[in-house]
């Protein structure tokens, strides 16, 4: 569905009459924009749930996950780009059911002097103005554990290209255990035996995890090298401390 | 019980003697390596009489406890150089972090002495792996030396008991260009000891570091770290360097320095950076889009600001394309944030109804402008704003629409979690787009811990 076709139809309501006249503009406006999906609900007699995958988010070319809360939509540092407008775009799904689409308000890299432009810094957000969905925070990140390889993980992200030819619906990697390890020598990341299509970037690492304490999402995807080999920025101390300070509300 | 011979006995007591001669004469020689002068009441390390060293003498107590201390130092620091050959990261880490959790449970005037002493003596040595990373509170992550990491120490010891030894030590660091990893752990230590005092000289040292030209050939991370004393104290010469710095390669690590240098200035002094590059206009004269992230960043509810951002769009020699990145990046900014060695993290905190505010004051100013016809050739753009703004306000009405449904949802349907209200369906004949994806998921194997399977 499109955010058009979604604005059409609530045009129907009163609530938004008024406005349903400026919104075709909507994509050839090339400010960021964010459409999450909400999927099936799956849950039981599987390692994994599909739930988490509600809050997993398209952003332009490229993947993300809603986070504390409706505005804050988490992804990797080279989809924010060289400003914080000019990623597009949201369509790159199919039979989806929007929570929502917003455009984004401010962006945030992660990174500074010394790692302004490499993979350690590979980790931003974008703040929406609008909020996506009307589910509190759904997941909290933790550095703990990831890459603890009696815990399955699972990667989300909408592919936008190779197997899923962008038009399907982004679940994309379940990954069994002893798929993951410590990238040598840089506790910052971890690697895994896939290869992530290009348009995952930014989606979600989320390990398996104790329902009772929610979903855990451990890192972002960042890059693979199309041979098997992808990598991850590892949801860290400095990470958890900078997220911090991104909006609630 | 087996009785013991007389000779066995001596030889036992000529051991002991003898370890404990030996023992002694290692802990003096390392003393008088690497300890203060205390004998004379003197502290080497800062030239002056140290009363601290007069308190070790006068307190037998207080001597044996400060050998103690040394003793332990030395073990502690013994066991530490060894595992920094380790080619384990965790290994090394934890070690690090052994040592400074060992300093902090000393009284802070002994961590200092013993960290003092260390670095008088001259002893470093390489930590593999590691590279100069800032944390919270301007802590080092990762230390790529032994002398940088009981500078870092030394540096919040004295900072917490508001000591003058760090900041002594880093004068005396700044005297010669030898490690610029330690020029910037200095630099952060004189900040700490006197914020405002000291801020000419952070400017005046970091300035010399930026222009240096056998760091800039191969600049490591503190080299890159200590930029944030430029913007710590507004240098806004420094717009040149980083403006140099852009203009390399893509693969150099000072290009990074150029992007984020204009962010934070502008971020910390808007108007200021607006001005020297509206006056230099040399100034990002090939960066385009570093140049509209820079004026995208203005508030428009400051006139000063605003004045800026009217004088750049009057420019004629910027590409009309530049000045419609410009102001449509006035909707979504984009900020960087780190943990800085002088600077904290920039405190962003716009609330929904702040952005929605923040655009309507962007939509006020754009139609004053067309009004005034002031900018005929980014009528476009000003369209897009329009729109964008419009599509904001429709983003929040359904996002009211969607609350309204999930909270009337929830009442009607007690025990319902939030995540399980279904989405919200609007009746019509739209086609499929409410049906759930059609492939499933993959089924993941649950499988047991330490399985594997196959590829």
């Amino acid at each position: 569905m499109t955010t058009n076709n979604l604005l059409r139809r609530v045009s129907r309501s009163r609530t938004i009459k008024g406005v349903f006249a400026a919104t075709t503009a909507l994509v050839a406006f090339p400010a960021g924009s964010f459409a999450c999906v909400q999927g099936p609900t799956v849950e039981g007699g599987n390692a994994f749930s599909m739930r988490w995958w509600q809050y997993t988010c398209c952003i332009g070319g490229c993947s993300g996950s809603l986070v504390r809360g409706k505005r804050v939509v988490l992804t990797a540092g080279h989809c924010i780009g060289s400003d914080a407008g000019t990623k597009s775009f949201w369509r790159c799904l199919q039979n989806e059911q929007h929570l929502g689409t917003a455009l984004g308000s401010y962006a945030v890299v992660l990174g500074g002097w010394a790692n302004g432009q490499n993979q350690v810094s590979d980790m931003g957000y974008n703040v929406t103005r609008t909020g996506l969905s009307s589910g509190d925070t759904m997941w909290y990140a933790d550095q703990a554990s990831a890459y603890n390889n009696s815990h399955n993980h699972v990667q989300l992200g909408y592919p936008a290209e190779g197997g899923w030819n962008g038009r399907t619906p982004g679940w994309c990697l379940t990954v069994g255990p002893n798929r993951y390890w410590n990238t040598p020598g840089d506790p910052r990341f971890f690697t895994n035996d896939f290869f992530l299509w290009g348009g995952m970037s930014g989606g979600p690492v989320f390990e398996r995890w104790d329902w009772n304490y929610g979903i855990k999402q451990v890192g972002i995807n960042n890059w693979s090298d199309r041979c098997n080999n992808a990598g991850s920025r590892r949801i860290d101390g400095e990470a958890i401390a900078l997220l911090n300070g991104a909006p609630t509300n | 019980m087996k009785p013991v011979s007389r000779t066995v006995l001596k030889r036992s007591l000529a051991a002991s003697a003898g370890t404990i001669i030996l023992g002694s004469i290692a802990v003096m020689l390392w003393t008088s390596q690497h300890e203060p002068d205390i004998s004379s009441g003197k502290d080497t390390t800062t030239g002056a009489t140290s009363s601290r060293a007069k308190d070790i003498r006068t307190g037998s107590g207080r001597a044996i406890s400060k050998e103690n201390h040394q003793a332990k130092f030395q073990a502690e620091l013994d066991d530490l150089i060894a595992a920094l050959d380790s080619p384990d990261w965790h290994v090394r880490q934890q070690a690090l972090a052994r040592m400074a959790a060992f300093l902090k449970s000393l009284p802070r005037e002994e961590a200092i002495r013993l960290s003092m002493a260390l670095l008088e003596s001259g002893v470093d040595k390489e930590i593999p792996g590691q590279k100069f990373a800032v944390g919270q509170n301007a802590g080092l992550i990762e230390n790529p030396s032994l002398r940088v990491f009981f500078l870092d120490q030394l540096g919040q010891l004295c900072k917490e008991g508001n000591r003058p030894e760090a900041h002594e030590m880093a004068l005396k660091i700044l005297e010669s260009k030898v490690s610029a990893d330690e020029w910037a752990i200095s630099l952060r230590n004189i900040a700490w000891h006197d914020a405002e005092g000291a801020r000419q000289l952070i400017a005046e040292k970091t300035l010399e570091m930026i222009r240096h030209e056998d760091w800039l050939r191969s600049p490591t991370n503190g080299f890159l770290e200590s930029m944030d004393g430029l913007v710590y104290t507004g240098q806004m010469e420094a717009l040149a360097d980083f403006n140099k710095f852009l203009d390399l390669g893509r693969d150099n690590p000072l290009k990074a320095v150029g992007s984020v240098g204009y962010s934070r200035m502008t971020d910390l002094y808007p108007v200021e950076v607006a001005r020297r590059i509206n006056e230099n206009p040399d100034l990002l004269q090939e960066q385009a889009d570093v140049r509209a992230d820079v004026f995208a960043k203005m508030n428009v509810t400051e006139s000063a600001q605003v004045a800026q951002l009217e004088t750049y769009l009057d420019r004629q020699d910027i590409h009309p394309e530049e000045k419609a990145k410009a102001i449509k990046g006035l909707l979504s900014p984009k900020l960087y944030k780190f943990f800085g060695l002088m600077n904290e993290p920039t405190p962003i905190t716009e609330s929904q109804e702040g952005a929605a505010e923040r655009w309507d004051n962007i939509q006020a100013l754009v139609n004053k402008w067309e009004q005034d016809d002031r900018y005929p050739e980014l009528n476009q753009a000003f369209d897009e704003i329009a729109n964008a703004v419009a599509v904001g306000r429709a983003d929040d009405e359904l996002a009211r629409v969607r609350d309204d449904y999930t909270a009337d949802y929830m009442r009607k349907n007690p025990g319902v979690a939030m995540a399980d209200v279904p989405p919200l369906v609007f009746s019509n004949n739209d086609p499929v787009d409410e049906v759930p994806p059609s492939n499933p998921m993959p089924e993941a194997p649950d499988l047991k811990p330490g399985e594997k399977r196959a590829k």
